[in-house]
């Protein structure tokens, strides 16, 4: 076994037993008469799609880089359904969606699998952003036509393009760390932006006072701080995962952390702005894909960036 | 006629419409809201609004399977008959009770109310388009036709459900080739019957209102 396999089981270990807590814990609530208390069915049914998301992500680690690719290639076709489904459309852009559907959508994560990194960085900001207005004027119906583009690029570059740089990180190539360890990258951005995540509410709950946009979300500045902390933390104890070291790992958790949080409130004002709760009802429990995964799409692009100006 | 079907014609029966329902899914993750009945199998008629030919297809998908067992659609024998796929699939597949729109095939034994009311004494339930026809207007929903007042009328107990479906329009617009996968919800409202007293008129418009009240607000769209 190579020390990355190894390091892999160890981490799919230490997530399975973490879970395992957490899975008493929302047995041990219910069974203390919170049968019907609707926050401890939330929980159990949080911890249940989690279950499900850390066997998604496990099942893709073993089948190697193709694995994720497609785990990701999906996570976007699942985001972008849920983003377009709330933009403002006519049927003159029928065409210019499905494109971006059913060829922007794959052709991207084929060029982040090929490694084409001058492809993948350029696609969508130049090439779907200047042809699929073109696709849609060619039909011919202005009416708000500059919001339909806007929108509809908008949805490309957040469930599409952030999201192919989670799996872009897989290409980094930083000298002396090993290629096949891209994918354990990849989960440290995950957890610390999501442990970050869990920490900020649960901190927020407790010690919160002060409301960034108190109109909107109900994320606290102090909240927020001790989120961030947590995840300089948390990336310190993984740093075995990264090429960073440990006071880089350190600062790059929190810099995806902090990133991630305030990506959090942007989607919250889009939310708002369409009247709804949830981006959809896909995942039990929280939602849809983009309300899982928004942090981690803001997070994406600056982590893999910011790895790549200092280590690659 | 389901006695009529040959065991192999039924399993494929059974197996396209699990293909349908799986790619349905896949393309607009239909889901049912159910706001105003549970989902559980009782008799009732669901009365959607009619804007695309997806329309029942989508319905029928996010119905859960004891549901689905149990339901009809009542649907154009005029568009449904005019190959034999579409003779394989409506009838077989989604188990439709075919009626005839043309004035001129009603005369001789054939009464589209007798078959939905025949069905209906069966134990089935009832998908129905009010409606009649496909909406291509603006407006949320065209003037009923009388049929859903008839059926109420006649079988009093049973729940008429009011079903909007939503977004199909912007998955398939009339012309277009490729669906886009947009997320399709379907909602189901509290039921309605039709009081001992009420006019046709007026129980009409009270099925649409309670109808139209389903659609999401358009108001945050520009």
């Amino acid at each position: 076994m190579t020390s990355t396999s190894s390091d892999i089981l160890g981490l799919f270990l230490g997530v399975c037993g973490l879970m395992f807590l957490l899975t008493l814990f929302g047995e041990v609530l219910s069974a203390r008469g919170g049968e019907d208390n609707p926050v401890v069915e939330t929980f159990k049914t949080r911890v249940r799609s989690w279950w499900g998301m850390v066997i998604l992500f496990t099942l893709a680690l073993i089948a190697g880089k193709v694995g994720i690719i497609v785990l990701f290639a999906f996570a976007s076709f699942a985001a972008l359904r849920e983003f377009l489904t709330l933009t403002n459309k006519r049927q003159a852009d029928h065409l210019a969606l499905a494109l971006g559907f059913f060829v922007v959508l794959p052709l991207q994560y084929l060029f982040v699998g090929l490694d084409w990194q001058v492809l993948y960085t350029v696609f969508i900001p130049v090439y779907a952003f200047l042809m699929l207005p073109v696709v849609s004027a060619l039909r011919g119906n202005p009416d708000r036509f500059l919001i339909r583009v806007a929108e509809t690029q908008w949805a490309l570059m957040i469930a599409v393009f952030c999201m192919s740089h989670v799996p872009a990180l897989l290409m980094i190539d930083v000298a002396g760390y090993p290629a096949d360890r891209g994918v354990l990258l990849i989960a440290f951005l995950i957890m610390v932006v999501q442990f970050g995540d869990l920490l900020d509410f649960f901190f927020g709950r407790r010690i919160g006072k002060t409301r960034i946009i108190p109109s909107l979300s109900a994320k606290t500045w102090e909240g927020m701080a001790c989120g961030v902390a947590s995840a300089a933390i948390i990336g310190g104890l993984l740093a075995w995962m990264t090429p960073f070291g440990i006071g880089g790992a350190m600062a790059m958790a929190a810099l995806a952390s902090a990133a991630g949080m305030f990506g959090n409130l942007v989607f919250a004002a889009i939310k708002a702005d369409r009247g709804v709760k949830d981006w959809s009802h896909l995942i039990p429990g929280q939602g849809g894909f983009t309300d899982q995964l928004d942090s981690v799409i803001f997070a994406a692009p600056i982590f893999y960036h910011v790895t790549h100006l200092i280590w690659a | 006629m389901k006695s009529l079907m040959s065991l192999p014609r039924r399993f494929a029966a059974k197996i396209v419409g699990q293909a349908i329902a799986l790619f349905a899914h896949f393309i607009t993750a239909v889901r049912a809201d159910w706001r105003g009945i549970e989902p559980v199998n009782k008799q009732r008629v669901y009365y959607a609004n009619h804007v695309s030919n997806a329309d029942m297809p989508m319905i029928w998908s996010c119905m859960p399977p004891n549901i689905r067992r149990d339901v009809r659609p009542v649907a154009a024998a005029d568009y449904w008959l005019k190959n034999k796929l579409r003779a394989f699939v409506g009838p077989e597949v989604f188990n439709c009770v075919l009626v005839d729109r043309r004035p001129e095939a009603r005369s001789e034994n054939h009464d589209p109310m007798q078959n939905i009311l025949d069905a209906l004494d069966d134990g089935s339930s009832l998908i129905i388009f009010p409606e009649g026809n496909r909406n291509m207007t603006e407006d949320p929903l065209l003037p009923f036709k009388s049929g859903l007042f008839n059926m109420g009328k006649a079988r009093p107990d049973v729940d008429l459900v009011p079903t909007w479906i939503a977004n199909v329009t912007e998955i398939m617009p009339k012309g277009e080739v490729i669906p886009l996968p947009l997320i399709c919800t379907v909602t189901f409202g509290e039921p309605i019957h039709v009081q001992d007293d009420e006019k046709k008129d007026a129980f009409l418009e009270r099925a649409s209102a309670a109808l139209v009240d389903l659609a999401p607000s358009q108001e945050d769209r520009l």
